[in-house]
């Protein structure tokens, strides 16, 4: 809502320093969030009128004019199209300062002199119109300073107004708040209303048939207006928010509107058929062109005001082309109303138009003020327009339209208790008088009140305690610590899982991603999952805000993917990701307030290119599948889970290597935990990614109900232990995984056994590996003895032996 | 044997030794090791005097024994001064032949970090926990009567533009801030003293620099039986001070959200210039950093509190827009970007 001070100004007296203004606008609840001051830092510049005004002989774009500047006629030359001799113009003489600190200097421009510049809007300040100098009305009189000049030096607040306070969507409403801050009167406009001739109805028939969506409805008739240009005050107030000038009738009614908040229409009552003013519901089919050039199919549920034979006006929302003010209006049927807040704002939404008067009648105009705004635009229209005001209103009021205050209880004691300052009954009756809650009646310790009409958001009692504390200034209110009792509290299971999952990742050197949660069809169909994936169950937006982000997410993987390739377009190619996302599904609907999608946490890890073993040595190699097992291997044994990994997931993962990768299964539950692998080319190829990608994706809440080791200390050996090596050489075939199958688990003091190496080439037949592994022998109170080792070990050999393919070197 | 032969043979070894000594000294130590075994070795000259003992006359014995121990003590002691000596010098050779340039970079391992709203967040968990609240949760894809309805935001009611809402399906609604944990916090438990905290993810139809259409809110919610505005100030003050330090300055001004009343927006001192304005605070001193209010009775009613009994305040705050003040992240796309030139900083 943009307001004007020298509008505001009209109803109370108000401090000279614009920011007390603004700050105490603030304090009220209405954030100033923009203050414009019009005409400042300007001097010298007057009231000039153009005497005379010629060709420049030389420059076909510019004029030599003569300006009196109220003491004497001096020549200059004018570029604007639109200067022309008699105009009163904003002149700037030699010495003038304009904003910017510009100083007008006296200038030869081709041959002819200037002393000084007749000025446009923008060059001022006052506006953003360059498109010629600005013309004022010809009473202007020579000499008069900018700042003397009503209505062109304002200063106006952009402030934001909330949803339930309609009432500071005029200025009368912004005043009133003002008024009470600073203990000043409100003064409220007043015009003499003159009725004369024929009652109303002699002029116009008028019926309201939907009296649910237009619980009051005013009419008045004025006869005889002249339409035409409106007054300056009328053009320059308009103006100072930033509305344009229509004719004046219209701009009466947007006065009106700007003033009190409450819309009103004007309808040229000569172009209604049958002389008619119905307020109905439309038909379905029904068309009307509205203000804005569109061309509107009615539905059924919309209300509209119409003559006898059309829809006229979407009603509360915006008038249509026929019907309204023109130049050839010469009697005026002028509609005040209230229209039900909710009925307005459907249509509206039905209709995806907002306008001033519906964005007014949605949050609810003032339903006691309806007739008396209709008496004082009547008279401005009739004192401003000329024209003769028919005698009498054509009035609708439903049967459940309020005709008197309502009035709201308050006990003082409650007021004290909620805020945390002492209020007693005297105290809140003075604060909520400020702004015209009036005292009705006491009982016992309750009081009650009467609330204004403007003010249709105070219901209940709270809603009063909110007034208090506002006319106290919530900044007065003080700080104060409650008194609870000591309450120690521990982090749920799953947040305690979290921290120690992010904790881990980031120790093991990978960094957290977060990622909005959007996917694409697109990015799902590029990770290859077989039809009944259950990440293919998502859940789509009805009102997405690009294809890009249609989804919710069913698995965190898209999202890391396309930050991997983000990356490594930016040249960062060693890139370790992790992120705790969140995955929705499609899910049954299970009662009224279901909502038929499943929700859980997923953690996602995306490795790309090398892992890098330290910041700047050689040392470092592509990630591949058991770097990232390990990093996998590593987060479990910190949250103390032992999992089963099953190798290889075939075509149950489809993004997924069906070899290089491995699900992680529940040992008790048999419920999968999550699954790992090498990035699947098709996948990798998709996603635009060049260097090596392994990813894994895990669910936290499966590895929260997964069997925990608990945290015991465990009796450690103390004495050597013997390490025994042994060298094999098997076919491609066989895995690490079948070899420790095949030693025996019962062999006597076998306490580790390691990988050391596993090598491919020179001296290993083709199709061939070689495995070098140590076996570690270990008593616990003692020392083995070589007999007792060798004995050991030698199952251990003889076991590997015996398997089929295992030639041991 | 005559006595005078073996003492005459004792002093010239003597002499001998010394001047062999100072001789391996001047040479740097070089044959010391050699040296030493000749004189002092078990078949050396000095054990080979004490065997040369006996041919002496019994009562001349000790006092010729006394003289070779004297001889062997200064042996020992002279050799363990050369020994260490070269000790030391072989030592320092050692360290003077290093090639090893200190000037070269650590060599690091690669650390991971956590993502700057993770820290917020964790951080904020903490603060509240410490002084007594519990965390709590709720769906981010929610039924819209826990996101609007019982909190007081009926159909069609105009606070739902301060909402662009995602829908999920009819009626169903992408949660447009934590306010929903409040509701089905309440619903889930018997009236009764309450403080609780819950961060999460929302979710509104915005995009621009500083509208991102997911960002992470912190709500808090504490109900009790005597519990006012004032309550209310003073917890939001100690956070206030937690988050942007000692002396932090708290501005409360009325708003409006239909779930609490009185309803108020929540402005702290810049951290950056100290209220004196600056680009940060657009020049007003103040930054808005949250909305607050005590609980609506309507929202205890509608989920079967008696709020005459129970009152209580409510406040949430943008974990990111908290980020984005304390580490100075100039746009709140870049959290979400992902890129490892930004999460390498935290």
């Amino acid at each position: 809502m943009l307001l004007s001070l020298s509008w505001l100004k009209r109803y109370t007296d108000l401090p000279d320093d614009a920011s007390e203004i603004s700050a105490a606008l603030t304090s009220l609840g209405f954030e100033v969030e923009a203050v414009q001051v019009r005409g400042t830092g300007i001097e010298g510049v007057v009231v000039g009128e153009v005497r005379a005004c010629a060709k420049h002989p030389e420059a076909d774009k510019l004029s030599v004019c003569r300006v009196f500047d109220g003491v004497e006629e001096v020549p200059v030359v004018c570029g604007a199209p639109n200067v022309a001799a008699g105009q009163k113009v904003l002149f700037a003489r030699v010495g003038a300062v304009l904003p910017g600190d510009f100083k007008i200097k006296k200038a030869n421009l081709r041959g002819q002199e200037s002393f000084g510049m007749i000025c446009a809007e923008d060059e001022l300040g006052l506006g953003e119109s360059h498109d010629g100098i600005l013309v004022l009305s010809a009473s202007s009189v020579p000499g008069t300073t900018l700042q003397e000049i009503p209505g062109l030096c304002d200063t106006t607040f952009e402030i934001s107004v909330t949803p339930n306070r309609p009432d500071a969507l005029g200025h009368l409403g912004v005043a009133r708040e003002l008024a009470a801050r600073f203990g000043k009167e409100l003064r409220l406009p007043e015009l003499p209303l003159a009725e004369s001739g024929a009652a109303a109805e002699s002029f116009v028939t008028m019926k309201v048939e939907d009296a649910a969506s237009t619980p009051r409805y005013i009419g008045r008739v004025i006869n005889g207006v002249k339409v035409g240009p409106s007054p300056e005050w009328l053009v320059h107030a308009l103006k100072s928010i930033g509305k344009k000038s229509i004719n004046n009738v219209v701009d009466c009614t947007n006065f009106a509107l700007m003033e009190w908040g409450q819309p009103s229409h004007a309808f040229d009552l000569d172009t209604l058929a049958g002389k008619t003013v119905v307020v109905r519901k439309a038909t379905a089919g029904e068309s009307l062109v509205t203000l804005d050039g569109e061309t509107r199919t009615l539905k059924a549920a919309d209300f509209v005001i119409a003559d006898a034979e059309k829809a006229l006006v979407l009603a509360g929302v915006m008038g249509g082309t026929v019907s309204g003010v023109t130049e050839k209006t010469v009697n005026v049927f002028l509609e005040v109303a209230y229209f039900d807040p909710r009925a307005v704002r459907a249509q509206a939404r039905r209709h995806t138009l907002s306008s001033d008067s519906s964005h007014r009648f949605e949050r609810g105009v003032d339903p006691l003020v309806t007739a008396r705004v209709s008496d004082y635009l009547a008279a401005l229209i009739a004192s401003t327009c000329g024209g003769s005001v028919a005698t009498g209103r054509l009035e609708f009021t439903a049967d459940l339209h309020p005709v008197t205050p309502r009035v709201v209880s308050l006990r003082p004691a409650r007021a004290a208790k909620l805020l945390g300052v002492p209020l007693d009954a005297a105290r809140v009756k003075s604060l909520l008088e400020g702004l015209e809650v009036r005292f009705v009646e006491e009982d016992g310790d309750t009081l009650r009140f009467a609330i204004p009409g403007f003010r249709n958001d105070l219901e209940r009692e709270v809603d009063l305690i909110e007034e208090l504390a506002r006319r106290l200034d919530y900044n007065t209110i003080p700080a104060v610590l409650p008194a609870l009792p000591l309450k120690p509290v521990d982090l749920p299971p799953a947040e305690e899982q979290a921290r120690a999952l992010r904790g881990t990742l980031r120790d093991l050197g990978l960094s957290e991603a977060l990622s909005l949660r959007f996917m694409s069809k697109r990015a799902l169909g590029n990770l290859n999952l077989a039809p009944e994936d259950s990440r293919n169950d998502f859940v789509p937006l009805k009102n997405p805000i690009s294809e890009e982000w249609e989804l919710l997410p069913t698995t965190p993987l898209p999202a890391l993917l396309h930050a991997l390739e983000r990356n490594q377009n930016m040249q960062e190619h060693d890139v370790r990701l992790f992120e705790i996302g969140r995955a929705f599904y499609r899910a049954e609907k299970t009662g009224p307030r279901s909502t038929g999608v499943r929700e859980e946490p997923v953690l996602g890890i995306a490795l790309m290119g090398e892992w890098k073993e330290s910041s700047w040595s050689a040392r470092k190699q592509p990630v591949d599948f058991t770097r990232l097992k390990g990093v996998v291997e590593n987060m479990l044994e910190r949250v103390r889970v032992d999992l089963e990994w099953v190798a290889g997931v075939g075509s149950k993962a489809g993004f997924l290597h069906p070899i290089e990768s491995a699900t992680l299964v529940d040992p008790v539950s048999g419920d999968v935990v999550g699954v790992l692998g090498t990035l699947h080319p098709k996948v990798q190829a998709a996603f635009g990614l060049k260097l090596p990608v392994v990813v894994a994706e895990i669910y936290p809440l499966a590895l929260l109900t997964a069997p925990h080791r608990p945290l015991k200390f465990q009796a450690y050996a103390t004495h050597p232990a013997s390490a025994r090596d042994v060298n094999l050489v098997v076919g491609e075939a066989m895995r690490h995984g079948d070899l420790l199958a095949v030693v025996p688990k019962n062999v006597a003091y076998l306490n580790a056994t390691r990988l050391n190496s596993v090598y491919r080439g020179k001296g290993v037949p083709e199709g061939h590996k070689a495995l070098h592994y140590t076996f570690t022998y270990r008593h616990m109170e003692r020392a083995l003895t070589d007999e007792e080792v060798g004995t050991s070990h030698a199952q251990v050999t003889a076991a590997l032996a015996a398997a089929d393919g295992v030639v041991i070197k | 044997m005559d006595s005078n032969n073996v003492n005459q043979d004792l002093e010239s070894l003597k002499i001998r030794l010394l001047a062999d000594l100072d001789t391996c000294d001047q040479g740097g130590g070089d044959g010391l090791e050699e040296l030493k075994v000749r004189y002092l070795g078990k078949k050396g000259e000095i054990y080979g005097l004490m065997r040369g003992m006996g041919a002496l006359p019994a009562d001349q014995r000790p006092a010729f024994g006394q003289m070779v121990n004297t001889l062997r003590d200064l042996a020992e002691e002279r050799f363990a001064v050369l020994e260490s000596r070269a000790a030391e010098q072989a030592i320092a050779a050692k360290l003077s032949a290093s090639t090893v340039d200190p000037t070269l970079p650590g060599t690091r391992s690669e650390l991971g970090h956590l993502h700057p709203l993770t820290v917020v967040r964790d951080d904020t968990i903490d603060f509240f926990r410490g002084m007594g609240f519990e965390l709590a949760e709720a769906p981010e894809v929610d039924h819209e009567w826990y996101n609007f309805e019982a909190l007081n935001i009926p159909p069609e009611h105009p606070a739902r533009d301060m909402h662009d809402t995602f829908y999920v399906d009819e009626g169903v609604v992408m949660r447009t801030h934590t306010s929903n944990v409040q509701v089905h916090y309440l619903l889930g438990h018997e009236p009764g003293p309450v403080r609780m905290l819950a961060p999460g993810c929302v979710y509104r139809v915005d995009n621009d620099a500083s509208h991102a259409p997911m960002f992470q809110q912190v709500e808090c919610l504490v109900i009790d039986e005597n519990i006012s505005f004032s309550h209310l100030k003073g917890v939001m003050l100690l956070w206030a001070e937690h988050v942007f330090g000692k002396g932090t300055k708290l501005r409360v001004r009325p708003s409006y959200f239909p779930f609490t009343e009185p309803s108020a927006e929540v402005d702290v001192s810049c951290s950056l210039c100290g209220g004196a304005g600056c680009r940060l605070c657009k020049h007003t001193g103040w930054i808005e950093v949250g909305g607050c209010g005590s609980v609506d009775p309507a929202v205890l009613t509608q989920v079967g509190w008696d709020p005459e009994r129970w009152t209580g305040f409510a406040f949430g705050f943008g974990i990111d827009r908290i980020a984005l003040l304390k580490y100075g992240i100039p746009n709140i796309g870049l959290l979400t970007r992902n890129e490892a030139g930004f999460l390498r900083q935290f």
